[in-house]
């Protein structure tokens, strides 16, 4: 019983592991904190870095010295919602694919694979399509957050309709959960197809300019909406880790260990549905974040979600600001989608990394 | 932390705005930005191009358009980059965004007067006029809309001539699944007609819809349109002809295939005269050339005719035109 | 209950009644599935300090009382008791602080290292400290895996994860309950994947845990096992499921004889006195 006898000494570099990963979230706040001046400094504007740091003093409200007005107008309305669009957007895919991986016990799972974003789609597509119509009055009601809570309640709708039906004797099989997500997909897709047709010319532009991802769209207001609507999913997520590391053991052995699997599933679900439909309505479907930003993390830091959470949340928001910054610079004046170049960057690292983990630790 | 610059950044956008807006009345312009194939033509036409510092994707005439900064798809605006051009006003037609980027500009300081974008000769007046009272060119306006009816005058007379108005089938090529089709209320629409063609499929939809193979028999078009591109895309025009739904068609069985440029075609700007004739002339509306014996049976026996033979392709002598 | 500790070998008789406190029990439980009792009418009980071996064809319903017991099935008719309470009336957090499973195979297939892994059997103590890794540690000696402490689970072979998986289930149990309220462990098939030393080392670990009581607290062990030696060489009692009933149960050289054998397994077998131990050998007869 005496537990001081055991050889800890043998394994100093076990307890090095947890101090190394406190050490790689102080790093990931830093590197938020270089990419967020980056995306706020760089831009087709040519503004001297004098002028950015006057302006975000201002901001900060220590004393800010002459700046010019237009200089000032394009920091304060273009680029810093823009930078703090991009940060809630990357944090919450990521930690979304994170949860949603260790729920499936897959690492390849994405809110894609169950029906999320399918889902998130369709209801966003609907409030698009149909808004101007019998849904106006709701729609008009609800303002900027109208698109972004159809996108979570469709999302959250297909996902529970999925877990349904692959729940059976108050238990759920994943298989049978993946198999209904694929259907739900299906349907969705002919959902949103029907919907494209039924849209009239001004909406169909609006379908196109939102299925390609982008966040030229960030306004102040939708910034706020977005925050309000990020805050549960990243705050609670990273919580939840113990949870979602004995799921990684089976459901039945999750129980066995004291976690009320069939409460907290659903739970967890819902986060996520809300991340992904608030991130899914501000910015359009940008793909890639949630599966290669946990991945990354698992391959350097191991796969214990306490550090997983709360890293995706930082490396996500930190890669898809460097890709916007990438995405608005690359082409000047005009700007490029940003799913285009989450996945040119976010491809081949993944797929390097990938291999070099083959070759290392298997 | 957010509300503060939120409330500074307005108000400050306010600011630059209201003297922005005063800029504007004192003096025409300088730095214009056109983000529309047909606002670019007229700013050209109104001989205006010497002020124009960018424009979109979609500006692809006349051909020095295509020297100036390119600001990306007219639908797929950057707020900043359109910012780094110092513009002093955004010529856009109403289809432009996405409307958060134009608030963007607006709230900068960048007038952005929208311009409808109706695929009517009326509504191409409506927009010479609306971007020559932008440019300060009202006179100059005024002889370009002038010009404009003369062609289409021009045309008209020489259309009506035309024995009878041959059906056309306008296709749009846009990636995988199924072509779109042009019915009323498009660009394609009002220049058939113009031609003194008929759509086939004014009365069917509004707007472009995919179209089905079936569908395509049933309309039984005598003509098929396309824009050069797209006919590249397509597979040229014996893939083209030979495809299952065209084949049988009397446009297919009779080879009439004409394939025109796409921004003439679609662009509805100050060459709809050039267009209309261009077209008319592939069409046979103009010439009046001696109609096909097939021609003479009335539409219903077409259609027979088009049920029956669908699947076999017989394919008489080639009498498809394009242009170059 | 008992007071007394047990001699090494055992073999002692142990009749308590079932769902008494010190107990962990099925009182008549019935389990349906598409219309076919899985398990009918099945009372039995293990107690603090004792190893019981459930025995019994593939398909006999071992594995499904083993989950009624985890809490992965709820009989639909009878009753779980664990330390005289029903077992669905504690919280998932209470039940895992007095009951630990080992599963056959676990699903797991992230890299975690097998530290990490024995450090999730903490959890229900309110997860990992640097006092829990000690423990985790120290469990992973106990089931002869501390060497694998740093190495990735996924890199791992099939026997090596077993025992990392019986390390996290000993870090669940290794402290003892206030009161010396009994710890029950669950290990389903746990030798099968286990080279024969690891088989033996196993199971007298869950001897050694259960009997010396590691610091003379009750914890009592149930082990589905295939391998009728290594139960009677182990068992205090095993008892012997068929089709759903229970057919026997009692100590070690009272059930296993010839005929329940042949009842259970429709294998004829001849059973003799262990030449060294004091346990029965059983060995299959000639075909004939």
């Amino acid at each position: 019983m005496s537990t001081g006898a055991v050889a800890i000494p043998g394994h100093a570099n076990l307890l090095k592991r947890h101090q190394l990963q406190q050490l790689s979230l102080f790093a990931l706040v830093a590197l938020v904190c270089v990419v967020a001046l980056l995306s706020i400094a760089i831009g087709p504007v040519n503004i001297p870095l004098a002028d950015v740091l006057r302006t975000l003093a201002g901001v900060a409200g220590l004393p800010a010295g002459e700046v010019a007005p237009q200089h000032q107008a394009v920091i304060l309305s273009i680029r810093l919602p823009r930078t703090l669009l991009g940060l809630l957007v990357g944090a919450g895919l990521a930690v979304a694919g994170a949860a949603m991986q260790g729920l499936f016990r897959n690492p390849l799972a994405d809110p894609s694979l169950i029906g999320v974003s399918a889902g998130g789609a369709l209801a966003a597509v609907s409030v698009i399509v149909l808004g101007g119509t019998g849904l106006a009055m709701v729609t008009d009601a609800l303002g900027s957050f109208a698109l972004p809570l159809a996108a979570f309640a469709g999302g959250l709708v297909t996902t529970l309709v999925v877990y349904r039906l692959a729940s059976s004797d108050g238990r759920t099989s994943v298989t049978t959960l993946l198999l209904a997500g694929i259907a739900i997909n299906a349907l969705c897709g002919a959902g949103t197809g029907l919907l494209t047709y039924l849209a009239d010319d001004q909406q169909l532009r609006t379908l196109t300019f939102w299925s390609m991802g982008s966040l030229s769209g960030a306004t102040w207001p939708a910034v706020g909406s977005l925050a309000a609507l990020m805050t549960p999913p990243l705050l609670a997520l990273p919580l939840l880790a113990r949870t979602l590391n004995a799921l990684l053991l089976g459901e039945a052995e999750a129980g066995h260990l004291g976690i009320a699997v069939q409460r907290m599933q659903p739970i967890i679900v819902a986060l996520a549905a809300l991340a992904v439909g608030a991130a899914v309505a501000v910015s359009g479907i940008i793909g890639f974040v949630g599966l290669v930003v946990p991945h990354l993390l698992r391959l350097a830091q191991g796969p214990d979600h306490r550090f997983l959470l709360p890293g995706s949340a930082l490396l996500g928001g930190a890669l898809l600001l460097l890709a916007d910054l990438l995405a608005r610079t690359l082409v000047t004046p005009a700007e490029l989608p940003i799913g285009i170049l989450t996945a040119l960057l976010g491809g081949p690292f993944f797929l390097a990394l990938l291999l070099r983990w083959r070759r290392t630790a298997l | 932390m957010s509300l503060s610059p939120a409330a500074l950044g307005a108000a400050l956008l306010a600011l630059v705005a209201v003297a922005g807006a005063e800029g504007l009345v004192a003096n025409p312009p300088q730095r214009i930005i056109s983000v529309d194939g047909a606002l670019t033509e007229i700013v050209y036409a109104l001989d205006a191009a010497d002020r124009l510092v960018g424009v979109d994707t979609t500006s692809l005439y006349p051909p020095a358009a295509e020297e100036l900064p390119k600001v990306g798809y007219k639908r797929a605006l950057s707020a900043e980059g359109l910012l780094s051009l110092s513009p002093d006003v955004l010529l856009a037609t109403d289809d432009a965004g996405p409307p958060e980027v134009l608030k963007q500009i607006v709230l900068a300081g960048v007038p952005v007067p929208m311009i409808p974008d109706q695929p009517t000769v009326a509504g191409l007046h409506e927009k010479i006029a609306a971007v020559a009272d932008v440019l300060d060119r009202a006179g100059a306006a005024v002889e370009l809309s002038a010009a404009v009816d003369a062609a289409l005058g021009e045309a008209r007379a020489a259309t009506a001539n035309a024995s009878r108005k041959p059906r056309v089938l306008f296709l749009l090529h846009v990636g995988s699944g199924n072509d779109l089709a042009a019915g009323r209320d498009t660009a394609a629409d009002t220049l058939i007609r113009l031609a003194g063609g008929e759509n086939v499929l004014h009365d069917a939809f509004q707007s472009y819809k995919p179209l089905s193979a079936e569908a395509a028999l049933a309309a039984a078009p005598e003509v098929i349109l396309v824009t050069e591109r797209n006919l590249k895309g397509l597979g040229g025009e014996d893939a083209l002809l030979a495809r299952p739904d065209l084949a049988a068609t009397p446009a297919g069985q009779a080879r009439r295939l004409v394939s025109m440029d796409g921004p003439l075609l679609l662009a509805f700007g100050p060459r709809l005269g050039e267009a209309v004739a261009t077209l008319a002339r592939h069409l046979g509306t103009i010439q009046g050339g001696a109609p096909r014996a097939s021609e003479q049976a009335s539409t219903e026996e077409r259609r027979d005719a088009a049920a029956r033979d669908a699947g076999r392709t017989g394919s008489p002598p080639a009498n498809a035109v394009t242009t170059d | 209950m008992r007071t007394d500790a047990p001699a090494t070998s055992g073999a002692v008789s142990h009749r308590q009644a079932p769902g008494a406190k010190g107990s962990f029990a099925v009182l008549d439980i019935g389990v349906r599935r598409q219309g076919r009792w899985l398990l009918d009418g099945v009372s039995l009980s293990v107690g603090a300090g004792e190893v019981l071996v459930l025995l019994g064809a593939n398909g006999a319903g071992k594995s499904t009382l083993l989950k009624c017991l985890a809490g992965d099935l709820r009989p639909e008719r009878g009753q779980v008791q664990l330390n005289g309470r029903a077992l669905h009336h504690w919280s998932a957090l209470e039940a895992a602080r007095r009951r630990a499973v080992l599963p056959q195979a676990s699903p797991l297939s992230f890299p975690f290292t097998a530290l990490e892994v024995a450090l999730m059997g903490r959890i229900p103590q309110g997860g990992p400290s640097a006092a829990d890794m000690e423990i985790a540690l120290a469990a992973l000696g106990a089931a002869e895996a501390e060497h694998l402490a740093e190495r990735r689970y996924t890199t791992l072979s099939g026997g090596e994860r077993q025992r990392v998986h019986l390390g996290r289930v000993l870090a669940q149990l290794w402290e003892p309950l206030p009161g010396d309220e009994p710890r029950w462990l669950l290990l389903d098939e746990p030798t099968a994947s286990l080279d024969l030393a690891h088989q033996h080392s196993v199971l007298a670990l869950a001897r050694r845990w259960a009997s010396s009581g590691r610091s003379q607290r009750g914890l009592g062990v149930l082990v589905v096992l295939h391998d009728l030696n290594l139960a009677a060489q182990y068992a205090d009692r095993v008892a012997v499921l068929k089709q759903g009933r229970l057919l026997e149960q009692g100590r070690p050289q009272e059930v296993l004889r010839p005929q329940p054998i042949f009842d259970a397994f429709g294998l004829p077998v001849r059973v003799l006195p262990h030449p060294e131990l004091d346990c029965p050998l059983i060995v299959p007869r000639a075909p004939r």
